[in-house]
């Protein structure tokens, strides 16, 4: 069994989304779209809520320790969804794997090895 | 002749935005890539194509509309829509790579405004150690880091000359794949793996930095110290770490403070406690003695019948509004002058009584 130091992979998504905010600012108009993430055994799990967005194709942008997330919602087609989704280092942020279901559309990134994040 | 708005789910009056909108839904659900077992869904693309192709074309589309109303008035269409050409034949890629064209302001590379690509620059730990009246008060302290910083030759690009557009991402930087997971599209856009991101072609290195687009560097920079700052709290002073590479942004600094002891003063959250000397005669009779406190000398007023131990406030001469708590220390003078020899014994023989 794996132990995950929580606090620290969370103080660095903390840091990490600091340091990326200017994203954010990139489309003024865009909309922040809620996120959540979890991790357990060596699997970091992002968590996005894309809402109205039916049947999407869903721009996912690698940038150093850092997802873009980006998707138009059917109903308002020009409204931006956006999510930043931070990596920290001892995560794999170049081989996301994508999961969409009803509207969530879960990113899965995995510990590498001998990454440091462990008790 | 099918009604194309109906094919395509629109209305009539629909915007050429609604008309590609509802297109692409569509075209997603019914392409034959995605339903091979259904020769529906692939007459349903074809209608959706066709369809397109007309409503798509604001010449076309006014043609069909007056052919389309000119039926309902019981005439005769004149003129009806030409049919498509290559619609059937497309390949999902094809497909998408038309799709992006034609829907640009929706996918992949219109999403991503120009920007530098590299990697963030590292967070720099380092240790301070400060005043005990800065800690308490804050203030200003320059300290030298060293860390990478940009190479000054390169100007943070690892490369000799001028720089000329990577001709594999024509200095986008990125390089976009689409790919089709669980029924659902995704554009993945990842750094191009011949500029790795820079969007500048590969060239000479840079002999100072070795092609790294960093150097060591130590420089002084000025540190603000909070007021109130405890020993072991970490300053954390963002983008004043490390350099990153190609625009990206730099490191975080952390700062470790350790603050010096003073030997006249000892803090308890924002009190500050310190021993102050009154002689006997003041702690005995009360009065007045001047004391250091952290913003200066300040008088206090000492009650009759002070004992040492005693703890006497000032208000708000702590940090951050806090007190400064002087404790009593009664000074009993160890050399006697014969009068005052004299004086205590009449003391003495006065308190035995």
């Amino acid at each position: 069994m794996v132990a995950i130091d929580l606090t620290r992979i969370a103080e660095e998504i903390e840091r990490l989304e600091r340091r990326w905010a200017s994203l954010y600012r990139e489309v003024p108009s865009a909309e922040r779209a809620e996120v959540r993430w979890t991790a357990s055994g060596r699997t970091l799990r992002w968590h996005v809520c894309l809402e109205d967005v039916v049947e999407p194709d869903i721009d996912v942008e690698i940038l150093p320790r850092v997802l873009v997330i980006r998707a138009r919602r059917d109903t308002h087609p020009e409204s931006l969804l956006l999510a930043l989704l931070p990596v920290p280092s001892d995560f794999d942020v170049e081989q996301p794997r994508l999961y969409w279901e009803f509207g969530y559309l879960e990113v899965r990134l995995s510990r590498r090895s001998g990454g440091g994040a462990q008790q | 002749m099918s009604n194309y708005y109906e094919v395509l789910g629109v209305s009539p009056d629909a915007s050429p935005e609604e008309i590609k909108k509802a297109y692409r839904r569509k075209a997603i659900k019914y392409h034959p890539d995605k339903n091979p077992d259904s020769p529906d869904a692939e007459e349903r693309f074809k209608d959706l194509s066709q369809a397109f192709e007309v409503l798509s074309n604001p010449a076309r589309r006014r043609e069909y509309d007056a052919a389309r109303t000119g039926r309902r008035e019981g005439r005769r269409a004149s003129a009806g829509p030409r049919q498509p050409s290559e619609a059937k034949s497309w390949s999902v890629e094809d497909f998408l790579s038309h799709f992006g064209d034609i829907f640009g302001s929706d996918f992949g590379e219109s999403f991503h405004r120009a920007r530098p690509r590299g990697r963030p620059g590292f967070d720099i730990e380092t240790s301070l150690d400060v005043d005990f009246r800065v800690a308490a008060l804050g203030g200003k302290v320059r300290v030298a880091v060293s860390g990478e910083a940009s190479c000054p030759s390169c100007d943070g690009r690892g490369m000799q000359g001028s720089a000329a557009v990577c001709p594999t991402c024509g200095g986008s930087g990125r390089r976009t794949q689409r790919t089709e997971r669980q029924g659902q599209f995704y554009s993945v856009t990842r750094a191009c793996p011949t500029c790795q991101g820079t969007g500048i072609a590969p060239g000479e290195q840079c002999p100072a930095c070795h092609g790294r687009g960093l150097t060591e560097r130590t420089r002084q920079i000025t540190i603000t110290i909070p007021e109130g700052t405890g020993d072991g709290t970490t300053l954390r002073l963002s983008g004043q770490g490390g350099a990153g590479t190609g625009g990206v942004p730099a490191g975080d600094l952390l700062v470790r403070i350790q603050v010096r002891p003073d030997p006249r003063f000892h803090r308890k959250a924002n009190d500050i406690y310190a021993d102050v000397s009154v002689p006997v005669a003041t702690a005995a009779l009360g009065g007045e003695v001047a004391v250091e406190t952290l913003h200066g000398r300040a008088k206090l007023k000492i009650p009759p019948g002070s004992s040492s131990g005693k703890q006497l406030r000032l208000k708000g001469q702590g940090i951050r509004g806090g007190d400064h708590i002087a404790r009593v220390l009664v000074a009993v003078p160890t050399r006697l002058s014969k009068e005052q020899r004299d004086l205590f014994e009449q003391l003495a023989r006065l308190t035995s009584d």
